[in-house]
């Protein structure tokens, strides 16, 4: 709560507001994200050994725990980005309260799927 | 505190709609396309395995859309976010023009990464 | 029973800064958060300043913060209220003139923005324009809105920028805008369409949340958007 000359900006969180928050600091990461990943890719042209150097880096372990965590930040993007699609051409703003639910639970449950095969390549549930 | 609605001048319609088209394209290509890099075969990104896809027509028209619309579909989001508490028209302009830059230079980039490359 | 409201208290001539200040009142069935009001007003402290008018939840005066959301006073009853401690505040989002009323200018120069009046071109009908039933259902939502301002102070969107138009101004464009008696769409979907105009709004949906009529503004503005976009194309 802040009065500076009698101004409150705050009202308690709803639904939508942690939804639109959430969905401004994905996208805050992701359009940062991208920028980095086409300089990286960009490392192409110089060769194979140039490129190979630079996603050994990106092989490394931490990176693969890394990127668990870029699979929910797109994910929670789009689904989220689903349901203000729906929102814009759907009437979806009658039923974006349970639309964020629906779309919460499905970030939760793809993010899990999503991550088996990132251990599996970490050798930490077995594979090869 | 009077006349506090001034027109900017410039409307949006249709940059905001785009912004819709280019998600929907984006939620589709990037769930293709992080399956096919991480949850198809054993996960691990070599030259051999980018360039074999790379060198199909298919995949560079895929991609350099992918690029195009990424691009714009995140410049728009972040230009509308830093519009939102940037008020100064020196200083909105100024970053415009940073993201303008920094856009045109990641597009010529990514361009010349996939139609340039020939495996 | 009896219940605690701490009410925020702040008059620009005499104090440095707001305060808050409890009162106790003995509630009953029936009584609202703007019968307490009076209450204290009346019985207790005879400062205590707010705006009321209708007490029935038609003239939009008495919207205020009531634990952290927009409510109308009148409109709330004591003993729906689940706690026994009553936090009411003004509306946020803009300047306080004193104790719980606060400074619309800003709120109605918007309206005015967007031509909140019927435009016509065609000569007028012998008596009025009719309009039938099956139209009126395509305006009927977007007409009940009684101008409080709750949503305009909900939104996060107006607090970051005071030029953007704000959810009451859009609805009542809208309004305007699909009602069949009005010929003025034209003029008014060219001024809610721009950067601080329809493009601001963000869906964060604390309009819907805050408005004590329950109208689906984020889908009126989301309507909006539909109607320049396919202007357009």
């Amino acid at each position: 709560m802040r009065y500076k000359s009698g101004y409150d900006f705050s009202y308690k969180l709803s639904v939508g507001h942690v939804a639109w928050i959430l969905h401004r600091l994905s996208g805050l990461a992701l359009v940062f994200y991208l920028g980095l990943h086409i300089w990286v890719i960009s490392h192409l042209n110089a060769g194979p050994e140039s490129f190979n150097k630079v996603m050994n880096f990106l092989n490394s372990p931490l990176f693969k725990v890394l990127e668990i965590g870029l699979w929910g930040v797109i994910l929670y993007h789009v689904l989220n980005g689903i349901r203000l699609l729906l929102i814009d051409f759907a009437g979806g703003a009658r039923y974006h309260k349970q639309l964020f639910w629906v779309a919460f639970l499905l970030v939760l449950i793809l993010t899990v799927l999503g991550a088996i095969p990132f251990l599996h390549h970490l050798h930490i549930l077995g594979g090869k | 505190m009077k006349k506090t609605f001034r027109r900017s001048g410039n409307s949006g319609a249709l940059a905001w709609f785009f912004h819709r088209l280019t998600a929907i394209y984006l939620a589709v290509v990037l769930l293709i396309h992080f399956a096919v890099m991480h949850f198809i075969g054993d996960g691990t990104l070599t030259y051999d395995k980018v360039a074999a896809r790379l060198v199909s027509p298919g995949w560079k028209i895929l991609d350099i859309l992918f690029l195009y619309t990424g691009l714009y579909h995140g410049l728009y989001g972040l230009w509308n976010l830093l519009e939102d508490y940037i008020h100064n028209a020196f200083w909105r302009a100024f970053i415009y023009f940073i993201l303008a830059f920094g856009g045109f230079a990641l597009v010529t980039l990514g361009t010349i990464t996939i139609v340039n490359f020939r495996g | 029973m009896k219940k605690t409201l701490e009410i925020f208290r702040y008059n620009p001539e005499k104090d440095e800064k707001p305060y808050f200040k409890t009162y106790e009142v003995e509630v009953y069935e029936g009584m609202t958060l703007l019968d307490a009001l009076n209450h204290i007003r009346w019985e207790q402290d005879g400062t205590l300043t707010y705006r009321r008018s209708c007490r029935s939840a038609i003239c939009g005066s008495c919207a205020m913060k009531i634990n952290g959301k927009t409510y109308l006073a009148c409109k709330t009853q004591m003993m729906d209220i689940k706690s026994d401690h009553v936090k009411v505040e003004p509306l946020p989002g803009y300047e306080v003139i004193k104790d719980l009323v606060v400074d619309m200018d800003n709120f109605f120069d918007k309206l005015k923005r967007v031509k909140p009046y019927h435009i016509t071109h065609t000569p007028p009908p012998e008596k009025e324009r009719l309009q039938s039933p099956e139209d009126f259902h395509y305006i009927n939502e977007a007409a009940d809105c009684i101008l409080c301002g709750a949503c305009v102070s909900a939104c996060p969107s107006a607090w970051a920028d005071k030029e953007y138009l704000g959810p009451a101004a859009l609805l009542k464009a809208y309004k305007f805008c699909a009602d069949t008696r009005d010929e003025g769409a034209d003029e008014r979907l060219a001024i809610v369409n721009d950067r601080n105009g329809v493009w601001r709004c963000h869906y964060t949906a604390n309009c819907m949340d805050a408005c004590p009529k329950d109208i689906k503004i984020t889908d009126f503005i989301a309507r909006l958007r539909n109607m320049l976009v396919q202007d357009k194309l």
